[in-house]
Order: structure tokens, then sequence, then C-alpha cells
């Protein structure tokens, strides 16, 4: 069965990964998006314990404190305590996990919550979750509005402002010295990665959401000499890979959300042989 | 004529986690000269930059421009960091980069204009990097990734320009262009505060050095602060090249000239 809700669900899912995925992937912060994923768990816990029910926007608020919350955990053992990226990324974000395993084991059994939705996510319940009907909001599934205010959100933080994007993401201490608040600047990246996440996992899972944001940057990167090209590259991708998964999920019935990341590495897999060898024949 | 101070450091500690890397500074930067920070590895040349353009805040004391806090006066100066300090794979044009130096904090709607674009095309053509103003910034060699990263920061018109290193690993020519650029920056009026490794070149190409090895050694117009005494305790003793600089200071003082085609 073919549903639109849940391609334009997914599209949307996709392009706005892809928006936050482009920054992450030129810091190097790729591991961001995973550690968020996962770290969330115990922001859920606590949210659907406060409001007892799962449609409720007080998880979605938990979540995605508690993803803002990891991530400037990492920054700050990073910047203050001199802690390796990677290392201060591994600790807190298990430590998350672990914290947020235990609270559904204890609290999770009268309750819908079980970790192997939190893990691989489920795509296609999408349409049944809608705000309250008679209500015009009902005309399309939660996921699709949360997704529209995320793409107005994006554009909002990045047009207006897009050369100053460009700068802190190319020479951070040059756009310091400028007199740009960066600090300001990464906290809104980074609250947005967060939401953005949070809103995807519900629908992708915790694991998976990483392909969704750093496949389509990572591969547009490879083909562009700009940063305007590779987000728009990143963003057409994303979608391309929403659209060619969802078919493919179709035709040999599998689950989408799977099949648009094997259909985006397979582009990455694509574009790294081809760029290889033009290198080769350049050099 | 005397000029006016434009850098006032006065009772300068400062460093990272808690540990000074320079301690208890005091010195003044004339303003329309060419100052160079001098030192050996590890004497905070960098922790003194860092200070001067607000990277960091130091322990003690304070390091003021023009009489004020950095932050009040960061429209009038420029950086031009070490070139090693970004990704060059990163996905921008020579033309781009050098337009990042046309950013101004501060309006809603911060999109470039017409005029931005002219300036960045100027400072392209005025370093000799405009032919190359499409390529793809990872493609460059590190002479003109320099430059760009100097047209960058002269796009910002700046009345003070700090730099850090810019000669290190820098192809002849390259070298050539920079020094000139800077010479030509000196009779237009401007400021520069250079962070420099090599001494031999220093003592040709700068007005007046800081001298540098955690505390201050000496700082005042090369010509007199470049004696035994002073380079001994910055560099230490055992430095055969010292005294064939002082040579070279003495007999040749206060000249630019490219410090390539020179022999010590």
């Amino acid at each position: 069965m073919i549903s639109a809700a849940v391609l334009i669900t997914s599209l949307l899912i996709a392009i706005n990964a892809s928006i936050g995925g482009t920054f992450l992937v030129l810091r190097r912060m790729g591991m961001l998006t995973d550690a968020i994923a996962h770290a969330i768990l115990p922001g859920l816990v606590i949210g659907y314990l406060l409001a007892e029910s799962r449609s409720s926007p007080l998880i979605t608020l938990f979540a995605a404190a508690t993803g803002l919350l990891v991530t400037l955990l990492i920054y700050w053992l990073n910047k203050y305590l001199n802690v390796w990226v990677e290392a201060s990324t591994g600790m807190v974000y298990t430590s998350f996990f672990a914290l947020g395993i235990l609270g559904v084991t204890l609290f999770g059994e009268n309750a819908d919550l079980d970790t192997d939705c939190i893990l691989y996510g489920e795509l296609l319940w999408i349409p049944f979750r809608r705000p309250l009907s008679g209500t015009f909001l009902d005309f399309a599934p939660w996921a699709v509005w949360q997704q529209l205010v995320l793409l107005g959100l994006w554009a909002i933080l990045l047009l207006p402002s897009w050369p100053i994007w460009k700068s802190i993401s190319f020479d951070i201490d040059f756009a310091r010295t400028q007199g740009l608040n960066v600090e300001r600047k990464n906290l809104q990246l980074l609250a947005l990665v967060s939401l953005s996440t949070v809103w995807s996992f519900e629908a992708v899972g915790a694991i998976l959401v990483m392909g969704f944001m750093l496949l389509p940057a990572a591969t547009a990167w490879l083909w562009v000499k700009r940063l305007e090209h590779m987000l728009a590259l990143s963003i057409a991708l994303a979608a391309l890979s929403a659209i060619g998964g969802y078919a493919l999920a179709w035709w040999i019935n599998l689950d989408p959300s799977t099949t648009m990341v094997l259909v985006s590495g397979t582009f990455f897999l694509l574009s790294l042989l081809w760029q290889r060898k033009s290198t080769l024949r350049v050099g | 004529m005397e000029s006016k101070p434009i850098v006032d450091v006065h009772n300068l500690t400062a460093g990272y986690r808690r540990r000074p890397a320079i301690w208890n500074l005091d010195f003044q930067i004339q303003e329309g000269k060419f100052t160079g920070i001098l030192g050996p590895n590890g004497s905070g040349k960098s922790t003194l930059l860092k200070c001067l353009l607000g990277q960091i805040t130091p322990y003690t004391g304070y390091a003021h421009l023009w009489g004020q806090n950095v932050d009040k006066v960061r429209h009038r100066i420029a950086y031009v960091p070490q070139k090693e300090s970004v990704d060059w794979n990163f996905p921008a044009t020579v033309m781009d980069v050098v337009l990042m130096g046309r950013y101004r904090p501060g309006r809603f709607w911060q999109r470039l204009g017409k005029k931005d674009k002219e300036a960045a095309l100027y400072w392209l053509e005025q370093t000799g990097m405009n032919h190359l103003a499409n390529r793809q910034i990872g493609q460059l060699s590190g002479g003109q990734r320099q430059r760009v990263f100097l047209a960058r920061a002269l796009a910002r018109e700046p009345s003070l320009l700090f730099l850090d290193e810019p000669f290190a690993g820098v192809d002849a020519g390259s070298a050539e262009r920079i020094l000139h650029m800077l010479k030509l920056l000196i009779e237009q009026g401007k400021s520069i505060v250079m962070v420099h490794h090599d001494l031999v070149s220093a003592g040709k190409i700068l007005d007046n050095a800081i001298l540098l090895n955690t505390r201050l050694v000496a700082s005042g117009p090369v010509s007199e602060v470049f004696n035994h005494e002073n380079l001994s305790a910055t560099y230490g003793s055992d430095l055969s090249i010292l005294s064939d600089v002082i040579d070279l200071v003495t007999r040749n003082p206060g000249r630019f000239k490219d410090p390539r085609n020179q022999k010590s």
C-alpha cells in the first residue's frame, strides 16, 4: 500500500535532517547525531511519565532539552576539561542511554514504551498519529506538522544570516574576532539539530537517523566547491533517497526507513568511487 | 615624531586551564608601526596574540586597543590566522573566503551587496589572486592560501592588522607579495602586529619588536632591542646566529627587503 502521508513525512524528515547534517559533517561532528538520538531516552521517559500519553508535546520538550543538554555537556567536557571530543561523546551519551534504559525497564512495563520502537522507529504508523479530529490540523499527521515547523525554523535561522553561517563553519576564530556571537549561533544550530533528531527519531529510530543526517551531506561534499551547492545537493539527495527508498520498500516489502538509508548509502558509495576515478584521471 | 600607542598592555598574565603561559607583561605598541612579537616556541606568542584579539580572557591585567576593550573596536581590526588553523577541504571558493571578511554583526538581514563584492575583488587583485577567484580553496598552494587569508583580512579595511606567522610554509613569490602588501599598509598609516618566527628576517622588516620568553624581555625599536643581552635572554645564549643577526640589524636597520632573498 502506498501511503502519501508516509512518503511526505519521510521526505520532510530527510530534507530537515540533511540541512543539519551539512553543518555537522563540515565540523566533523557527525557522531553527535548518534549521541543525541541515544541520549534523549531519559528525557523521553521523564516526559512520558509526566504526560502519561505518547502524543504530548511535553515528551518532545523533554527529549529536545535532553538532547541539547547532552550536546552542551560534550562541548563543555571537551572545552574546559580538555577531554578528547570522541571520548567525551562516548562517555556522555552511553551514560544517558543507560539511564534511559533503566527508566524504560522500571516504568515502561505498563506503558507502550519499548526499546524496539526507540531503536528502529515506526514510520508506517505515522499516518495514524494525528492531531485531534475536528480541527484543521487533522488534515495531516503530527509528524508532518512537526517537520514543517522545523523547516520554517531552519529557514529563519539560515536565510537572513547565510554569510555568517559560512564564515562560522569555515573559520570560527576569525568569525569571533569579527565580533560575531559565535557561541549563540552554535547554540541555535545545535538546538535545531537536537529538535530535528527528536522529531525524526519517532519515525526512523535512534540508529537510522544518523544515516538521514550524514549520508546526503557527506555525498554532496564530494561533488561541490561551494557551501550553497553542498546544502542544495544535500537536500536534493535526501529527497531522492526518501522517494527511491520508499519505492524500494514498497517493491520488496521492507521497512521504508531502512531502504531509504540504503539508497542514501549507495549514493555515497557511488560518488566516492566516481570521484576517486576522476581524481586519478586528473592526477 | 612620536606616534600614539595603539595597543596598551598592562600587567597581563594569561594562559590556559589556570596555567599562565605569559606573565606580567607591560608594553605599548605605537600607531603606524610594523611591530613583531618574537620569541622561541612556547614563549607565549600565540597566547599574547589571543589576548590582544580577545579570544581568551586574561587572569590579571588588560590588553587594550585604542584605550578600550577589544570588543568595542572589532570593526577596526582584522586578523590573519595561521593557515593550518582551518580545513581547506571546506566547500568554498577563493571569492567566498574573501567575502567572509565583509560580514559585520548587528543587522538582522546580513546578506552581502554589490559594494562588498567589489571590495573583495579589489583585494583579490591587490594580493594577485583575482585569476583564482572561482577556484576551490583546497586546490591552492600554501602561499596562495596565505594570500587568500590576507585578502580576507584586508577586505575588512582595518586600521590595525594582526598576523600569526604569515611567512611560515610560504613560497618565495607569495612571501614577497605579502611583504609588499604589508609595507604598503604601513605607508598608508595603518598599524601591523605580527607574530614572527624568523629572527634574521625580523631584523630587516620590522620597525619595532616585542621580545618574549613567557615574560617580557624587551620592547621597542628593533635597532635598540636587538642586542646580545636581549636576544640571548629570549632565545638562550647558545645560538651562534645571534651575533650575525645583531650585525645585520646594526648595518641595515628597518629596511624592507624580501627575507627569502637574503643570506644571513
